[in-house]
């Protein structure tokens, strides 16, 4: 292959991206897919908490309190998306996922000059996305703030939580649970899911 | 050869300004016909996580992003809860979507002298007019909120 080649080959990847499309606070929210690790049912996980999965403990932060949004009640549909970079993870906590989407990322509209404030830190920009349009936060503000262990004053009284079967036979303090793993294929809806060259980067598509 | 008339009366009309006047959650406002882009259907809006003040939400028309300017908040009214019109402001930085009320805008004519400046009134502001009767407030869409922008910018 001429090295003209693999010039063209390589801008071809650099302009498409793939994002997992959740929805906090009623707004569909676009999290780049190199960020996630997994999905997992959080049946008494809360904010605040944390959640044991592979062996490494994901702190719990609800999405829409990283944009200041309203919190929304909870529903079955609601998912810990854990997210991870080399040295930081976290679990989001977001009302619902609706799956992957590949983008070309000249759709990427950034914020019109109009927001001139920190936002402009928090947001890379939206694209249109169904009949209304994505939000596409800046993954450095979207996990890179938070630390490994959730400050004391971020710590919420947890309910009384209701052990799943897959919980009662393992011991665990009353701050992590043990996630339960999610069936991705059962949330994804966006975009049928193929195998990529790079699915060793993202084990969580490996369903 | 058929030609325009120019005489007094064509100058007269040139000098008139155009206003539309339209509704912000009860209030009656008006703006340059010039500084309008059109009036749309309200769609809903996106909330965006913002400390811009009263731009916290952007609004798709097609395959339009605009972002919304919450002209209610500013003037301290509530917008109702009933339909809603979007009307399109040529603000100078971009086109900004303002919610307005249902009632149709108006559009009307005036003598430039008929929009008197008051004491104390916002830089966004060009002044207030009569328009049926009723003292409207007339503001000038191209700079609606830029005062804000540029003093964080300062």
């Amino acid at each position: 292959m001429s090295l003209r080649g693999r010039t063209t080959g390589a801008t071809v990847l650099v302009a498409e991206a793939q994002f997992l499309v959740v929805i906090s606070g009623g707004v569909p929210v676009a999290i780049p897919s190199d960020l996630v690790r997994g999905i997992v049912q959080p049946e008494a996980a809360q904010p605040g908490q944390t959640i044991v999965w592979l062996g490494a403990t994901y702190p719990v932060t609800d999405l829409a309190d990283r944009f200041g949004w309203p919190h929304v009640a909870w529903t079955p549909d609601a998912r810990a998306v854990l997210c991870g970079t080399a040295d930081r993870i976290l679990a989001l906590y977001v009302d619902q996922v609706v799956g992957l989407t590949d983008l070309d990322r000249r759709r990427i509209k950034p914020l019109p000059p109009h927001f001139s404030g920190a936002e402009r830190t928090w947001i890379t920009g939206v694209f249109l996305f169904r009949e209304g349009v994505a939000l596409v936060p800046d993954s450095t503000w979207l996990i890179g703030q938070q630390r490994e262990e959730p400050a004391p004053s971020a710590v919420i009284e947890p309910p009384e939580p209701v052990p799943s079967p897959a919980l009662r036979a393992m011991p665990h303090d009353s701050e992590a649970v043990e996630a339960e793993e999610v069936n991705l294929a059962d949330q994804l809806d966006a975009e049928p899911i193929e195998e990529v060259s790079d699915a060793e980067d993202a084990p969580w598509a490996d369903i | 050869m058929l030609k325009t008339p120019r005489g007094p009366t064509s100058k007269v009309a040139a000098t008139l300004v155009s206003l539309v006047a339209f509704v912000v959650g009860g209030r009656r406002l008006a703006a340059r016909a010039d500084e309008v882009g059109g009036v749309r259907p309200w769609s809903p809006a996106l909330s965006i996580p913002s400390t811009t003040p009263f731009v916290h939400a952007v609004v798709r028309h097609g395959d339009e992003v605009l972002p919304v300017y919450d002209l209610a908040a500013r003037l301290g009214v509530q917008s109702g809860t009933g339909d809603h019109l979007c009307l399109v402001a040529k603000r100078r930085d971009g086109l900004m979507a303002v919610c307005i009320d249902a009632d149709i805008p108006t559009l009307h004519t005036l003598d430039p002298s008929g929009i008197r400046t008051t004491a104390r009134q916002e830089s966004d502001m060009i002044g207030v007019c009569v328009i049926g009767g009723e003292e409207v407030p007339v503001y000038s869409l191209a700079l609606l909120g830029l005062q804000a922008k540029q003093a964080r910018h300062r």
